[in-house]
């Protein structure tokens, strides 16, 4: 079987059999492995076909409570240190896989519309992070609808944190 | 079930060469964070604690959000290896009262994003006396056994120089005290910051791996100089400690077993973690390590000493796939592990060694024998270890014809369990008659099975210390330099 260098060393960051995944002579539990990273790869490059990703780890669920397996992956157009994560789990007809990567595409158009709709009521925030707890599958592409997403019309577990300069606050506004 | 001539309760200060570490926080609050590590998805995504999303938020925040949604706890699920819902309800409960720790401010949250086994960490900022913390998660899943036995072939592990890469991405130099902390793998990457960073004032280490005899010898004026800062939390009967040689203090705490996972639930971050009747929760000191442990370690430093460098990594392949199948209490897994045609040379000369070893020092047993009946394994796998070991020649001689080892065994009146169990696993025969083989080829004692300390393989010299390492390449070209002059001049 032929291996790329990206995948024998993602494999052989899982799996005992460093010689095996050299030879590309995969045992069956390393097979599965190294599909089911196919599949979470092939998944990325069709769902947002405007990136590039490499996968570069993978907290399986093998000896863990969790039903799925956790793929790191690195996108080349963005410059971030931390690796972004994708869920893959074991479904009758293959995987099932969700991703945060969404987040990444749609985070600068919500924080713009934050500021403007804070500014247009008097307040300039000093920073605005938005984050989101939900993980998306295949049912949204890269195009999807940041303005749903910051009304709710798309439940994608908004967090947005806002920070005000509390110097320039009066104490009725300060109460939550 | 505590007694109280078995224990002390901890005080808060603890102290390196009659200096108290600088840290604020105390040996329960590091032990309530390492927990808060493993937290995933507790009453929905919120409840995973090594999230981005809760970068800026205090751990108040965090447990008060838990607390939020306790109701969809489910109390009997395990959450992470070896705890419950109901055990993490409690542990948020007994943060609660902790205003200290709640004030602490997650800062920042890092996935893993160069090495393949994945990892999380997180910066965490405790505003009450300027430290920063920083905090390593150990993965619980099998692939971190591929971290932990690569220590015995690698020097560094590239989770050890990725760890500390991000470690030193990070801008602390407006912090007063900077102290690293992790869990199992995590205490593994903490001690390795601390040795290699000089800025790091503190590091406790809760249940984490050692390093290799090469690590001490290649960082050993490293480790002099640093090793101070390192405090070890260990579980009296933890077995991921006593992993390669350690380094720093350690402290050794009374464990609970609630019997779930057996034995391997000493390695669980709550394990060593008690509550009163009002929930608050304390460790207890506890007076040594578990017996089984010391002679499980002192056994596996002087196998692996035995062993090869260029064998090593198939070695520590080996040693990793058991530990994993172990850890599954599937004896029928773990006699695969050991039979498996990629492990049986490896799996043949740690099972002739600690044949021979048990020879030497019989009380082995009895730890190995205690170890797999808690872990729910058949102990006939012993019987066939004393059998082996009785009959090594006969079985290098006959190993290969199994039906006639089970008549000799019938005939001996061998135990009817051993001879279930050897009819069950044929495909252990290949690998008894190796292990017969190799068995009368070594010398248990030959190699010591105490850690290596780094002040063994230096030389201090007015408080400088350079490695020996370091004097034999200097006196070696030293040598070279005379020779090529000599040659010059001659």
């Amino acid at each position: 079987m032929e291996l790329t260098t990206a995948e024998k060393k993602v494999l052989n960051g899982i799996s005992f059999h460093t010689d095996e995944i050299e030879k590309g002579d995969l045992c069956p539990e390393d097979t599965v492995l190294l599909n089911e990273m196919r599949q979470v790869e092939h998944y990325l490059q069709e769902k947002y076909p405007s990136y590039t990703f490499e996968i570069t780890g993978c907290e399986p669920k093998s000896g863990t409570t969790r039903t799925y397996s956790e793929w790191y992956f690195k996108c080349g157009e963005i410059e971030r240190d931390s690796a972004f994560i994708a869920m893959s789990e074991e479904t009758e007809n293959g995987y099932a896989i969700r991703d945060a990567f969404f987040g990444q595409v749609i985070k600068e158009p919500i924080r713009q519309e934050l500021e403007r709709i804070l500014q247009t009521n008097g307040f300039s925030p000093i920073n605005i992070e938005v984050s989101f707890w939900d993980y998306l599958g295949k049912e949204f592409d890269e195009h999807l609808d940041a303005n749903k997403v910051l009304k709710g019309e798309l439940e994608a577990g908004n967090d947005f944190k806002i920070f005000l300069d509390d110097s320039k606050l009066t104490e009725k506004t300060t109460n939550r | 079930m505590l007694q109280e001539t078995d224990c002390i309760q901890i005080t808060f200060c603890y102290e390196r060469n009659g200096v108290p570490m600088n840290s604020n926080l105390s040996i329960e609050e590091i032990v309530l964070i390492n927990n808060l590590l493993y937290c995933e998805n507790l009453g929905g995504p919120r409840g995973t604690f090594l999230s981005i999303s809760h970068e800026n938020r205090t751990i108040g925040d965090y447990v008060d959000c838990v607390l939020h949604y306790a109701s969809k706890i489910e109390n009997d699920k395990e959450y992470s290896t070896g705890v419950t819902g109901a055990e993490y309800k409690q542990i948020m409960w007994s943060i609660r009262p902790n205003q200290h720790l709640k004030d602490i401010i997650i800062l920042q949250v890092h996935y893993e994003s160069e090495c393949a086994g994945g990892g999380r960490s997180a910066l965490l900022f405790d505003p009450s006396s300027n430290e920063a913390i920083v905090a390593f998660k150990g993965t619980q899943s099998d692939a971190e056994w591929i971290d932990n036995v690569s220590g015995l072939y690698m020097v560094p592990t590239e989770f050890q120089n990725n760890a500390l890469t991000w470690f030193q991405s990070l801008d602390l130099d407006s912090y007063d005290t900077i102290t690293v902390t992790g869990h199992s793998k995590g205490g593994n990457k903490a001690k390795f910051i601390t040795i290699m960073d000089d800025r790091v004032d503190n590091c406790y280490s809760f249940d984490g791996q050692g390093f290799s005899d090469e690590f001490i010898r290649k960082y050993s004026t490293q480790i002099i100089k640093n090793q101070d800062k390192i405090f070890n939390i260990i579980a009296q009967s933890d077995f991921v400690n006593i992993l390669l040689n350690d380094v720093g203090k350690k402290q050794f705490y009374l464990g609970t077993n609630y019997g779930r996972l057996g034995f391997a639930e000493n390695h669980c971050a709550n394990a060593i973690v008690f509550y009163d009747d009002i929930g608050e929760m304390s460790v207890w000191e506890a007076p040594a390590q578990d017996k089984k442990m010391v002679a499980l370690d002192k056994m596996l430093n002087s196998f692996i000493r035995s062993i090869r460098m260029s064998t090593k990594e198939k070695v520590a392949n080996m040693l990793g796939s058991v530990i994993v199948n172990a850890y599954s209490g599937d004896t029928d897994k773990l006699v695969y592990a050991f039979a498996d045609a990629r492990n049986a040379d490896s799996s043949a000369k740690l099972i002739a060694y600690t044949l021979r070893y048990k020879i030497e020092k019989p009380e082995m047993v009895e730890s190995v024998r205690e170890i797999l009946s808690q872990n729910g394994f058949s102990t006939s796998l012993l019987g066939v270890i004393n059998f082996v070991t009785n009959y090594d020649l006969l079985m290098e001689l006959i190993g290969k014809k199994p039906e006639m080892v089970l008549s000799i065994l019938k005939m001996n009146h061998a135990n009817e369990n051993t001879i279930t169990f050897l009819k069950k696993h044929m495909e252990l025969f290949d690998l008894v008659v190796s292990v017969s083989k190799k068995m009368r080829k070594i010398n248990p004692l030959r190699f010591s099975g105490d850690d290596l300390k780094a002040e063994d393989t230096a030389i201090i010299i007015n408080r400088f210390a350079i490695s020996k390492r370091t004097i034999s390449f200097i006196v070696f070209f030293l040598i070279i330099a005379v020779i090529i002059c000599i040659f010059i001049l001659g």
